[in-house]
């Protein structure tokens, strides 16, 4: 086993304007994430945004340091720890856990700037032999 | 026509197709603007959640998520690169089904394969979580 190429943070504001244009771009429907009168019924009082659109910041992560690499031999597997509520700043971030075989492995987190967990989980990618 | 499936009367090992997906250029512009990703990283290359997030927008036409639903975890495998404007259609598994302390969870399995000769390109697993309700 080697050690996989460091992966750079990726830091960005989520807001409720990305948050709108995000439902449009990824054709979700759900008004949790738009509407304020539906979202104040739920357990949330308000609109969250979308675990895709936080989970998009660990594969721009991943693309940034493997490129197409990624999109042909990526894999992720998360789960989502707390909603982020619009607007917030998140981190993703991938730690390198090893190679194996000829495929990289990370361990994946996107947290908010005050140290909240929203995501957990792993991601792996091929490599070659090293 | 999209035939909508109740999320609630879904049962383990229900399998239904979607049998139309597709994304453009533009599309591909609007996800990457939506998400803050650089643009000239995917240059006639669809990224991968992209794909996946499409994906599951289809599925979501055809199961409407019940109020209060919520993404609980996923899973995505990327078996090749994308161009915008490749015609795919998805088949989905219902992987999963557990109810607890009114809680539904579902785990749905789904395959994105290219409508020409079915290649799979993409393989994603969405757990959801859902208040309990009435099978319809």
């Amino acid at each position: 086993m080697t050690t996989p190429p460091e992966v750079a943070p990726v830091t960005r504001l989520i807001d409720q304007d990305r948050v709108s244009r995000y439902s449009d771009a990824a054709r979700d429907p759900n008004p949790i994430h738009t509407d304020a009168d539906f979202a104040a019924t739920t357990d949330f009082g308000r609109p969250i945004a979308h675990g895709m659109l936080v989970l998009a910041l660990v594969s721009e992560a991943m693309s940034a340091t493997f490129g197409q690499r990624w999109a042909e031999s990526g894999a992720l597997k998360v789960r989502w720890r707390a909603p982020a509520i619009q607007p917030v700043e998140v981190t993703a971030t991938a730690e390198p856990r090893g190679v194996t075989d000829g495929v990289a492995s990370y361990a994946v987190q996107c947290a908010t700037g005050d140290g909240g967990v929203l995501l957990t989980g792993s991601a792996s990618v091929a490599v070659g032999e090293t | 026509m999209t035939i909508e499936l109740d999320f609630h009367g879904l049962a383990r090992g229900d399998e239904f197709v979607i049998p139309s997906i597709t994304f453009d250029a533009s599309d591909v512009r609007a996800y990457l603007d939506a998400t803050g990703e650089p643009a000239e990283r995917w240059d006639g290359v669809v990224p991968p959640l992209a794909a996946g997030a499409w994906a599951l927008g289809a599925l979501m036409e055809h199961v409407p998520l019940p109020g209060g639903a919520l993404h609980a975890g996923q899973e995505f495998e990327f078996l090749r690169a994308l161009t915008p404007g490749e015609p795919l259609e998805a088949s989905v598994i219902v992987a999963q089904r557990s109810e607890r302390r009114g809680t539904l969870l579902l785990a749905l399995a789904i395959e994105l394969r290219t409508a020409t000769d079915g290649e799979v390109v993409l393989r994603g697993r969405s757990t959801v979580a859902a208040p309990a309700g009435e099978t319809s």
